[in-house]
């Protein structure tokens, strides 16, 4: 990155931030990811969509179908690139490359610890990375030291079943400098069966200060906002559930802005209030206008509108200087500036 | 307690929508704005009390008629997509039939993604505020963005809205005719559709002011000022703008209709924290903000104020209006015809209208106008 922003690191963090605040992303899923399917995902919601993974190794030796991986779609203004291999020195070198090939439109490099498919594992590569944590850490850290983008990580609950690892690999990952992790509730020996664990995301939410992207069995609206709602997750990746069902961004997004809509407390007693003020005004300018003899009969409308709210007994009082309607006005005006 | 915005009659026709925020202060700018980290509460606090006075605002019958709205700043992108969607729902919520929604985005925090949100939940028009896209320049303002980020994000504004604003500035300390020329270029090339140039001005107490009086920086005379505003004008009519605001160029059919209402003298109601609002009862006309009255004007002051703001139109002030002014101040005629000896404003077709060199003295134009009212 190049000009002002790039003299103040603090500001870029702002950015990874604001990258990951509520925001749902396309999953990096091989053989499906193409700059095709990841447009449909942009234009249906998708606020970031991730490559599929791809072999560092594989871009070094310039293969072409590699290389091919990186290409960019149309309408899409940002991307996320997810590499893998196991040689530091590999890994960072492709990441210089990635990041002069893409320019502006990589929004960050995401280093793959978590894909638990055989071909890749057996290679000492993706989730099996997960059993050799130093080697993580020196990944992690060359490629941070590489390439001024941000860098994140993505990995699984852990290798074996039932040792839950993930907690303190993203404590290596953060003080590596990964600027977040993607956590999958699942053993990488699990593969995909049973369910995800969606708890573990709380769990490493608890201990770093980096945002957490949850991944794993997001399938609905539901799955999603659990995840933002009980555990703690400060994004959503949508893996098998965009399948056919591109549209779950967009339901996601909406459900979304819907929730930010539950406002506090504080604000929505004063909404409350205001529609109270909204009748009464009403009532009081229907009456003006067809029975304005009946106008007194506001005085006790007024009280029984504002019963038991605060400052009602001022209210109650304020009533008997009302004789007409600029009077009631007034004092609906003045009940509402209390409100402000 | 915050004040609360008067009654109108005639009823409010603009919305103006303050955030105060940004992520930084550039070097120039006096604004109502702080700069906070993202996750600031203050900017969920502002926004959760700008629904309230949205609510209130419709309660008290005070949005019926409102047909343009804009979110200024500050800087709006910067609250990022949920919070800006929801305040633009909230908006759209409470009233009905908007024509114009613009919203205002700077390069640093604006992206593809937030202009489709912002288009699906009803705002037609951009503003981007751009300035230069020299990053000499650029850094010399303290904007937080460059060229790059700055191409970036009028193509992605293009890509979505058809109705698309960009600021650019001149008499930038480093600007040459050439580096100005360059931007006006770009920005045409984006495909934008309507243009406000600006001269900058420096404001006591910034950044900007402090390093030109310790001779750092250096800015353009009022001369250069004016052959850049020139160049301007000669180059983007050229490209098919209509000059139709002395700062204001537009492809036909996208002028301003916001900041129509404020040259017009059409009341419109601000809301937030500095927000200024215009409204009119009986023979009065206020302004105020969130604190209270700012000033009342009465006929008279009215009068040379509409003689004011019309002038700043293309459309020039009409001989039936001079008319109702010369009948409040009667000293208007003479003053128009030494404007007019000045050549500074011209009559034709039975409108007044500031010449060329009208355009580049507005200032004292006005001066002296608002000075019949004294």
């Amino acid at each position: 990155m190049s000009g002002p922003l790039s003299e103040n690191p603090s500001l870029l963090t702002t950015h990874v931030d604001a990258l990951f605040d509520r925001s749902v992303l396309l999953a990096p899923m091989a053989g499906v990811n193409d700059p095709v399917f990841r447009s449909i995902c942009l234009n249906l919601g998708a606020d970031l969509c991730y490559t599929e993974m791809i072999s560092a190794k594989g871009l070094s030796f310039a293969n072409i179908k590699t290389a091919e991986l990186l290409a960019i779609g149309q309408s899409e203004d940002r991307l996320a690139v997810q590499l893998f291999g196991r040689d530091p020195a590999i890994l960072a070198d492709q990441a210089i490359t990635i990041t002069e090939r893409l320019g502006d439109s990589l929004a960050l490099i995401d280093i793959n610890m978590g894909c638990p498919a055989k071909k890749i594992t057996s290679q000492g590569e993706g989730a099996a990375l997960m059993n050799d944590p130093v080697l993580a850490g020196r990944i992690i850290s060359q490629v941070v030291a590489a390439v001024s983008v941000p860098v994140t990580v993505k990995l699984r609950r852990g290798w074996l079943d039932g040792l839950e690892t993930a907690v303190e690999f993203a404590r290596i990952a953060e003080v590596c400098g990964a600027q977040a992790v993607a956590v999958h509730g699942r053993w990488a020996r699990q593969l995909y069966q049973g369910q995800a664990d969606r708890t573990v995301i709380g769990r490493v939410k608890a201990v770093v200060c980096i945002p957490v992207i949850a991944s794993g069995d997001v399938f609905s609206v539901e799955d999603a906002l659990d995840y933002f709602d009980n555990q703690g997750a400060d994004a959503v990746m949508v893996a098998r559930g965009a399948l056919g069902n591109p549209w779950l961004f967009r339901d996601i997004k909406t459900a979304l802005l819907r929730q930010a809509d539950n406002n506090s407390e504080a604000i929505n007693e004063k909404l409350a209030l205001i529609e109270r003020i909204t009748v009464a005004r009403q009532h009081l300018l229907d009456l003006a206008e067809q029975f304005p003899h009946r106008l007194v009969t506001m005085r006790k409308h007024l009280a029984w509108y504002f019963k038991g709210v605060k400052g009602a007994t001022a209210v109650r009082r304020s009533l008997y200087n009302c004789h007409n309607l600029a009077d009631y006005l007034r004092l609906l005006d003045e009940i509402m500036a209390e409100c402000l | 307690m915050s004040f609360i915005p008067p009654e109108s009659d005639p009823a409010y026709q603009a919305l103006y929508i303050h955030i105060p925020f940004c992520a930084r202060r550039c070097n120039y700018c006096d604004f109502t704005t702080e700069a906070v980290r993202i996750d600031d509460s203050r900017i969920d606090t502002y926004l959760d009390a700008m629904l309230v006075e949205l609510a209130a605002a419709k309660s008290r019958d005070l949005l019926g008629a409102i047909k343009t709205v804009y979110i200024g700043g500050g800087t709006p992108s910067f609250l990022g997509d949920q919070r800006l969607g929801k305040l633009v729902e909230a908006i759209t919520e409470q009233i009905d039939g908007i024509r114009e929604f613009t919203v205002e985005a700077n390069p640093d925090s604006f992206t593809q993604q937030m202009a489709r949100l912002l288009a699906g939940l009803g705002v037609n028009r951009l503003s981007i505020g751009i300035q230069s896209f020299d990053n000499h320049e650029l850094t010399a303002l303290g904007r937080l963005h460059d060229s790059k980020q700055a191409e970036l994000a009028l193509d992605a504004a293009c890509q979505v809205f058809e109705n698309v604003s960009v600021d650019i500035m001149c008499g930038i300390p480093l600007q040459t005719a050439a580096t100005f020329q360059a931007s006006l270029q770009q920005a045409v090339a984006s495909g934008i559709n309507h243009v406000s140039v600006y001269p900058l001005s420096l404001e006591a107490g910034t950044a900007l002011a402090e390093a030109v009086a310790a001779g750092r920086l250096t800015v353009a005379t009022d001369d250069e000022q004016a052959r850049l505003l020139n160049q301007a004008a000669s180059y983007l009519e050229a490209e098919g703008f209509i000059h139709y605001e002395i700062a204001s160029y537009a492809r036909p059919g996208f002028n301003s209709q916001h900041n129509s209402a404020y040259w017009t003298a059409r009341p419109y109601l601000g809301l937030g924290r500095g927000a200024v609002g215009m409204s009119q009862q009986q023979s009065v006309r206020y302004r105020f903000d969130d604190q209270g009255i700012l000033e009342q004007l009465d006929l008279r002051q009215q009068a040379a104020e509409d003689l004011m703001l019309g002038l700043r139109l293309l459309s020039g002030v009409p001989d039936g209006v001079v008319a109702h002014t010369q009948a409040l101040l009667p000293t208007a005629n003479d003053c128009l015809a030494e404007l007019e000896g000045l050549g500074l404003i011209e009559h034709r077709e039975g409108h007044f209208r500031l010449t060329k060199r009208g355009w580049l003295l507005g200032n004292q134009v006005f001066l002296r106008i608002w000075g019949l009212a004294e």
